[in-house]
């Protein structure tokens, strides 16, 4: 059994004083976004903050083309094509980014996850179709290029978070019949191998096939559809990514759920 | 200034949409029975919206943002066509 210790928390917030950022205090390779923090937000120009959408028409003011990477690491996501951007929407005291399933998506430039074979993406998401989407991916498929994940749903009622380098791991985690929101987990580590998927904190699924050895690669990162919204496109909501270049142990598992939950709205 | 849209062209009309716009909008494939369609939605410069009408590019067009653009779609009998790995 490769399960990794941590199953339903029995909490619904995120212990006071944590922040994501203390999980790439050691340089850590990875992302944080928190649509919710409004000083990272932008519109398509890259510098005028995006105005949060309440009521009404969605306006150019309620698009996003730049998500400021919290971690540290300097990755921010964009979009540069206006009708591709999503919108940042304020409902029921959450911010979250509203992914049309046509074409909206934000990517990275390359980011170099090379220095370690070991994968942590924690994502705050909802689903509003039971059809195969992207919520984080890295390359433009994961499917082919070695090195890469994606995280997101299939058809039917399933999240699934594939990896791969050689051969590809699909786990999934099945009976989540959109609309759903959730709080999902991938977490690998290719030599172990062991590739689990969380969802609302506990453990659904967890594999030790594995997808081949060697590291990740250096990509870029996908959120909301594949190679820049040009497929798999989300139909839904993104409310909080971070995405660690490492294993994370249990208590760092806890204690991100624990928040991304708070930033969704689900409890764990 | 922006128009929201969700602007559907034809097959045959796709390279002349880029080409007024960008090669970065409709690149989402749409059918509807054996026709094939390709569609951008969202906040479009209005002389990209300007352009697509004046050349008579659009197959349809919806602007009511109070319909979910995948909904409205899928009203009119056009599915999102979905590749797989």
């Amino acid at each position: 059994m490769y399960g990794l210790g941590v199953n339903r928390l029995g909490v619904t917030n995120a212990p006071s004083g944590f922040s994501p950022l203390s999980l790439f205090a050691n340089g850590e390779q990875g992302v944080w976004y928190d649509p919710s923090d409004l000083t990272t937000v932008f519109q398509q120009d890259g510098t005028t903050a995006t105005i949060p959408w309440t009521s009404g028409d969605i306006l150019d003011a309620n698009r996003v083309g730049k998500l400021v990477d919290k971690s540290g690491n300097g990755k921010d996501a964009l979009q540069t094509t206006l009708s591709k951007c999503p919108a940042l929407k304020y409902v029921g005291g959450l911010y979250y980014l509203e992914f049309d399933g046509i074409d909206d998506g934000l990517q990275t430039a390359s980011i170099d996850f090379s220095s370690s074979d070991a994968m942590s993406v924690f994502t705050g998401v909802r689903k509003e179709a039971d059809e195969t989407s992207v919520v984080a991916e890295i390359s433009d498929n994961a499917g082919t290029n070695a090195g890469s994940f994606r995280l997101g749903s299939i058809s039917g009622d399933k999240w699934r978070y594939s990896v791969r380098n050689t051969s590809t791991v699909n786990i999934n985690a099945n009976s989540y019949t959109a609309p759903q929101t959730n709080v999902v987990t991938g977490l690998n580590d290719f030599s172990d191998p062991v590739t689990t998927i969380r969802v609302d904190g506990a453990e659904i699924a967890t594999s030790a096939n594995s997808p081949g050895t060697g590291n990740f690669g250096d990509h870029a990162l996908n959120l909301g559809a594949r190679g820049n919204g040009s497929s798999l496109h989300l139909d839904g909501r993104i409310y909080s990514v971070v995405v660690r270049n490492v294993l994370s142990n249990a208590n760092d598992i806890a204690l991100t759920e624990a928040y991304v939950a708070t930033k969704t709205g689900v409890t764990i | 200034m922006s128009v929201f849209a969700t602007i559907v062209v034809s097959n045959s009309n796709k390279v002349e949409a880029q080409a007024l716009t960008s090669l970065d909008m409709f690149t989402t494939e749409f059918k509807k029975g054996l026709r094939k369609y390709w569609v951008s939605s969202g906040n479009f410069p209005q002389d990209y919206y300007d352009a697509l009408i004046d050349n008579d590019l659009v197959y349809l067009s919806l602007t009511d943002q109070n319909v979910k653009p995948t909904s409205g779609l899928f009203d009119l009998g056009l599915s999102k066509v979905i590749t797989e790995d």
